[in-house]
């Protein structure tokens, strides 16, 4: 006899069930900032007013605001240092929530719960680290220098790893080079093929595989937005053409479906009996070679800085924005580091804006990817573009081993002579099969 | 849902739901569970269909119907994918699709499986497995619960975001280097859990942390309240967010069979 004829759990709610809301307590606060410090850090936190003291006067912050409670200047507003400014404090030490009324309604539902014995402990979910990280932006941009270094420590540690969904997209922004210089020979490639042309076929394979990737039985999942801007001559402006001219950033679905135009090229494949066969397939576009002017790439760069920001601030939870610089290296309008730095800088709740730099350089030689140093880089551009480029997430660095290519614990976003389409890849969106061969 | 077999009967109870965000049509993950002649007992299984694949719910339940119906077993199974392989391109075929799901749907879609069959007469089990959905085997001796079995991963940190998996495409792959089997035997009393990747991790990383939660799946877990309470728990608590789907066997002895022992 059936005991029960349908499967559990669909139904409306399981998401939003209420009662366990973020809890913080300040031991578990100060304990994971603690962890998340090597020695070495710490004896920076030392040099700069000690650890300790740091401590002690984040402890006694909260102990005053036990007796404040609700109106506390110190607390409540947005001049103060405290990283819990926009929280109050449950005065029994024990939860930390956003107001007095739902951390009781919370305690309350939790004791009810007939899932409060699966624990037997506060615990550091992700939700938790989210709100704490979001605590410690807010204090990055108010606290006090000293606590602001030990804040930024934590927040290298624990960045980066806000899930990627179509509710929370990620952002790829790329920013191409278009001066005349790309029109000179690739050193990376056969001869007498065209820097500008190369950088063509890496945006658009780039577009192409995203498109694969986000498509989805028939449709296509908003899983990123993708912006295009070439610089040339003297400006810096959006690169997409056709029905998507003038938008700087656009949803992946909106670019997979508006393309300039589809070509028909042919590549050989295994015809399944051990020969090979010429297959057509399509091939989108949506970006041509150009080359003319100079390089102001720094006014891409603060162009970029623009637009992330913008971003930062619309989807102030979501994965990072990741810039791709795709240039052969030689910025005529200005300090490069400077403005890579700014842009940077930007940041949300999960982490600051990464800047991967693509080298397309006409000296020949060696491809390098994901370099942990600059010593085997040829040229003085390349060093420049590669002090530029962030260092790879941890995240980014375990999928570009598990995709062959040579990475490491201080590897960073550079790419000298080689074709980047790994790199979408250091987004995750979900399993991915380890057997499906990346193009 | 009861099985009741010769020799004893087991008690299966289902607990899925989609991806927090996602709607029932996106969940992914399939299940199946039948009795079968040949031996005489139950079959179970689950398979997760990959995120980054097109159409993997269809090939996700073809491989699960496929397993209980199917009366062979081991690698030999897998061989014999052909006609489910053939059913998934037969419901893809003539559709029109745009550029980027036709050269999706290309590569075919990709499932991982974990499959058990339960052999009534000898109280044993016989599992197999490609990718990341596991078993689990806890028995209900004495205060504790052991944890009999864990298989094909052992450890949490064996999970990762790109497992080797089963192609609706991959007529010509072998499978063979890739399919784990195990055995074992059951008592009464003893539970399997067969889950999909996110739960199956997370259950071994509490218990690996000391902080097992087989003791509630065995006793509380039962109504809708108490897996909802589960799933909010988990997702706060290191439950990865993703279609989840458990399948708890119960076995239990007959009377007859029980005195015997």
């Amino acid at each position: 006899m059936s005991r029960i004829d349908l499967p559990i759990g669909f139904w409306q709610g399981v998401e939003t069930i209420p009662g366990i809301e973020s809890q913080i307590p300040l031991e578990w606060l100060l304990k994971q900032v603690e962890l998340a410090l090597t020695e070495e850090e710490k004896s920076e936190i030392q040099a700069l007013g000690g650890w300790e003291k740091l401590m002690e006067t984040l402890k006694a912050r909260l102990e005053e605001q036990k007796g404040r409670h609700q109106g506390g200047s110190k607390w409540i507003g947005t001049g103060g240092t405290s990283p819990f400014g926009a929280y109050g404090y449950n005065p029994e030490g024990t939860r930390i929530g956003q107001e007095s009324s739902r951390n009781r309604a919370a305690v309350k539902v939790w004791d009810q719960r007939e899932y409060r014995n699966l624990d037997d402990s506060v615990n550091s979910g992700t939700r938790n680290i989210k709100v704490a990280l979001r605590r410690l932006r807010k204090f990055g941009r108010e606290g006090a220098p000293k606590e602001r270094v030990m804040m930024q420590k934590w927040r290298e540690t624990m960045a980066y790893q806000a899930e990627i969904s179509r509710k929370n997209p990620g952002c790829f922004l790329f920013l191409v080079d278009q001066s005349e210089s790309m029109e000179d020979p690739f050193g990376g490639g056969e001869a007498g093929r065209r820097k500008a042309e190369e950088l063509a076929t890496i945006l658009n394979k780039l577009i192409h595989n995203l498109s694969i990737r986000c498509a989805k039985s028939d449709s296509i999942y908003d899983y990123f937005h993708v912006g295009v801007l070439g610089y040339s001559e003297e400006s810096c402006k959006p690169a997409l053409g056709g029905e998507l001219s003038g938008r700087s950033l656009v949803p992946i679905s909106e670019l997979a479906n508006k393309p300039l135009r589809i070509e028909e090229r042919t590549k050989k494949s295994d015809d399944g009996a051990g020969g090979v066969v010429d297959q057509t397939v399509k091939f989108p576009v949506w970006f041509d070679p150009y080359g003319k002017g100079g390089t102001p790439m720094c006014a891409a760069l603060k162009e970029a800085t623009k637009i992330v920001q913008t971003w930062c601030q619309e989807h102030p939870t979501g994965f990072p924005p990741i810039v791709i610089n795709i240039t052969d290296g030689e910025a005529t309008d200005g300090d490069l580091i400077a403005e890579a730095r700014k842009l940077t800088a930007v940041s949300g709740d999960d982490g600051s804006v990464l800047l991967f730099n693509i080298h397309l350089s006409s000296t020949a030689g060696p491809s390098i990817e994901l370099p942990g140093n600059a010593n085997k880089l040829p040229d003085q551009h390349a060093k420049q573009l590669f002090e530029a480029s962030s260092t790879l997430t941890p995240f980014m660095v375990a999928r570009a081993t598990e995709l062959g290519m040579p990475a490491a614990e201080n590897s960073r976003g550079f790419i000298f002579n080689a074709q980047p389409l790994h790199v979408i890849h250091f987004l995750d969106i979900g399993t991915r099969p380890a057997n499906v061969r990346l193009r | 849902m009861k099985h009741a077999t010769a020799a004893s009967e087991c008690d299966i109870k289902v607990f899925c739901c989609p991806k927090s965000g996602n709607s029932l049509e996106e969940y992914e993950d399939a299940w199946a569970h039948r009795q079968t002649r040949t031996p005489v007992g139950i079959r179970v299984a689950v398979a997760d269909g990959a995120t980054e694949s097109s159409f993997a719910k269809l090939w996700a339940a073809l491989l699960a119907e496929s397993y209980v119906r199917s009366e062979v077993d081991g690698t030999e199974f897998f061989a014999r994918l052909k006609p489910a392989r053939r059913l998934w391109r037969r419901r893809l075929a003539g559709r029109p699709l745009p550029w980027f799901a036709s050269e999706k749907a290309e590569q075919g879609a990709f499932a991982a499986f974990v499959g058990v069959q339960i052999d009534a007469h000898k109280n044993r089990w016989t599992a197999l497995a490609v990718g990341d959905c596991c078993l689990m085997q806890v028995d209900d001796v004495g205060k504790g619960m052991r944890v009999l079995e864990m298989f094909p991963l052992q450890k949490s940190s064996q999970f990762t975001m790109s497992p080797y998996l089963i192609g609706s495409r991959s007529d010509g792959e072998s499978l063979n280097e890739r399919i784990h089997i195990s055995k074992g035997s059951l008592r009464d009393g003893d539970m399997l859990l067969l889950a999909t990747d996110a739960v199956a991790a997370w259950l071994l990383k509490r218990h690996e942390e000391g902080r097992p939660l087989w003791k509630w799946l065995y006793r509380k877990l039962s109504t809708p309240e108490s897996f909802a309470a589960m799933v909010a728990y988990g997702r706060k608590n290191g439950l990865r967010n993703d279609d989840f789907t458990l399948v708890r066997v119960i076995h239990h002895d007959s009377p007859v069979e029980a005195k015997e022992r």
